[in-house]
């Protein structure tokens, strides 16, 4: 990997973060989905 | 430049084993072959589904997903995968092929294997769909054609591994094997332990259906059926990686950023990816709830890190390499200035994004304990699978065509200017078949059902308006997505009939 600060994959870790985001918040709206046909108690 | 049975090839200096070369070539086409098959079944079941125009009746509708299934999860993308291994072998490490025999081998008992078993299919001895699930009861010969196909397919790993030890033995290469023959030898790995349980399940069901044993027992089926049924997915997402770090280096030049890394995340595949087969049985009796929780829950996400870890690697090392070639200013010039025009370039983008976003985030959910029982029978799993499976694997697989048809067949991609719209047309489309699907199946459309209305049951299920849009939408981008696919066909075709010869 190059040490050149210009080389760092800067636009692949933001790319990389917005899939973090779309992934827990896809996991919170299934889940929340679930709460609403499975409920408990 | 020619040289007994070998030559050289004068864009990558590959010394190419004339053999191996014939394999590869023979592979591919017949995978097309299979791919346009499977295409024109997929228009028949989007057109079925799409309940405005609901196309085939009933008993075709079942009879052609069956054939759709095999033709695409299997044939398709196991011959493919079959030139992929002879690829990264022979071609990769310049070596000859080991044992060309067994190649033909593996050739003539897959096609005769996959032959069997659509024959069967097409006369009606086979409506038992994809899974065939045990007491549902096929013709002898159809079980039969899978193991030919399995057995044949486990020849071509045993070929691939054969050639890494001639390779090896002969100092073809230096150092460790290059990452996209790691890649393909861990697909291989995957390939033996999931093409095993294919013949292991499906000898005794066999020899139920030619009515040799008595009976045969659904529980058992179901658990070393999914070992075959998912698993050979997982061929697919190994081999695909493999294919996209190639397209990197054929496309932009990328190189790895850290080669350890991504061989770590290779055998995190091999230790932990089939544990995901294990989200089919969630609701079989043979298995302890902790168990389940524990493989769906936990361990599943250990090949989830190495998913993770090439998604990052991946885009990392091409943009490293756009970089280099002086696209450094803010954050994304490297992206706007990527070749985009390159259909290597623009299948490897789109698929990484349909695979990792549609694909990746929907399998990882759908695939936890407490989510899938509420989404596995609807059509939230097809639209997961074809952001997979299609957007993703089709897709890899038809952008590193673009590189074998002038490298390995030598002959110049016909129609350029259509070559560089396939990718967009087909990838887009089947991002939108897949979302439709999803978003259809959140409201509980079922999959794999003619009738998802219950028009003739014992009571009946009304959807509103929005699912009959949605489905409507699913129709419409999936005879776009068939147009891409027959885009592709025709530009190899066209390629390999008139196509300029590349001399070499």
């Amino acid at each position: 990997m190059s040490h050149n600060p210009d080389h760092a994959p800067k636009g692949s870790f933001i790319i990389i973060m917005i899939f973090f985001v779309c992934f827990v918040l896809f996991y919170l709206l299934n889940w929340k989905y679930l709460t609403d046909v499975w409920i408990v108690g | 430049m020619a040289s007994g049975n070998f030559r050289t090839c004068p864009t990558t200096g590959f010394k190419i084993h004339i053999p191996a070369q014939t394999l590869i070539q023979t592979n591919a086409v017949t995978a097309i072959v299979f791919l346009l098959v499977g295409g024109i079944l997929g228009l028949g079941m989007v057109l079925t589904r799409w309940q405005a125009v609901h196309l085939l009746n009933d008993e075709w509708f079942y009879r052609l997903l069956t054939l759709h299934g095999i033709a695409m999860l299997v044939a398709w993308i196991i011959f493919f995968e079959m030139a992929v291994l002879y690829f990264a072998s022979a071609i990769v490490l310049s070596s000859r092929l080991a044992a060309p025999w067994a190649g033909w081998l593996q050739y003539v008992l897959m096609l005769g294997g996959a032959a069997l078993t659509a024959v069967q299919i097409l006369l009606g001895n086979a409506d038992v769909m994809f899974t065939s699930y045990v007491p549902l009861q096929a013709n002898h010969l159809y079980y039969l054609g899978i193991i030919l196909f399995a057995v044949g397919a486990i020849v071509g790993c045993i070929v691939f591994f054969a050639t890494l030890v001639v390779a090896k033995t002969e100092g073809t290469y230096k150092g460790s094997l290059p990452l996209v023959t790691f890649g393909a030898a861990a697909a291989a790995i995957i390939a033996i332990a999931t093409l095993s349980h294919g013949a292991i399940v499906f000898i005794p069901t066999w020899l139920w259906a030619a009515g040799i044993i008595p009976m045969m027992d659904a529980e058992v089926y179901r658990l070393l059926f999914w070992g075959f049924g998912h698993s050979s997915q997982q061929i697919n997402v190994c081999a695909m990686v493999s294919v996209w770090y190639l397209l990197g280096t054929l496309t932009v030049g990328a190189k790895p950023m850290n080669e350890k890394v991504c061989r770590t995340a290779f055998v995190f595949y091999i230790l932990f990816i089939n544990i995901a087969s294990e989200h089919h049985l969630l609701t079989d009796p043979g298995l302890s709830a902790a168990h389940k929780t524990w493989n769906t829950g936990y361990f599943m996400h250990l090949a989830v890190l190495a998913s993770m870890i090439h998604a990052f690697s991946i885009p990392g090392c091409i943009e490293v390499a756009l970089r280099k070639k002086g696209y450094t200013r803010g954050a994304f010039e490297w992206l706007k200035k990527a070749p985009w025009g390159n259909p290597g370039f623009s299948a490897l983008a789109l698929s990484l994004f349909g695979f990792g976003f549609l694909g990746g985030i929907t399998g990882v959910v759908y695939g936890t304990e407490q989510v899938n029982i509420i989404a596995h029978n609807n059509l939230r799993i097809p639209g997961h699978f074809h952001a997979t499976v299609v957007a993703g694997t089709t897709l890899a697989f038809m952008g590193i065509t673009y590189y074998v048809l002038p490298l390995i067949f030598r002959r110049e991609v016909a129609f350029p200017g259509l070559a560089k719209l396939q990718p967009y047309i087909f990838g887009i489309a089947m991002y939108v078949v897949s979302v439709s699907m999803m978003f259809a199946g959140g409201f509980g459309v079922s999959r794999r059902s003619w009738d998802m209305n219950g028009v003739d049951g014992p009571f009946q299920v009304n959807f509103g308006p929005i699912v009959d849009m949605a489905l409507a939408i699913m129709g419409i981008a999936g005879v776009v997505a068939c147009i891409g696919g027959a885009m592709y066909c025709i530009i190899a075709v066209a390629t390999l009939l008139i196509g300029k010869k590349i001399e070499a």
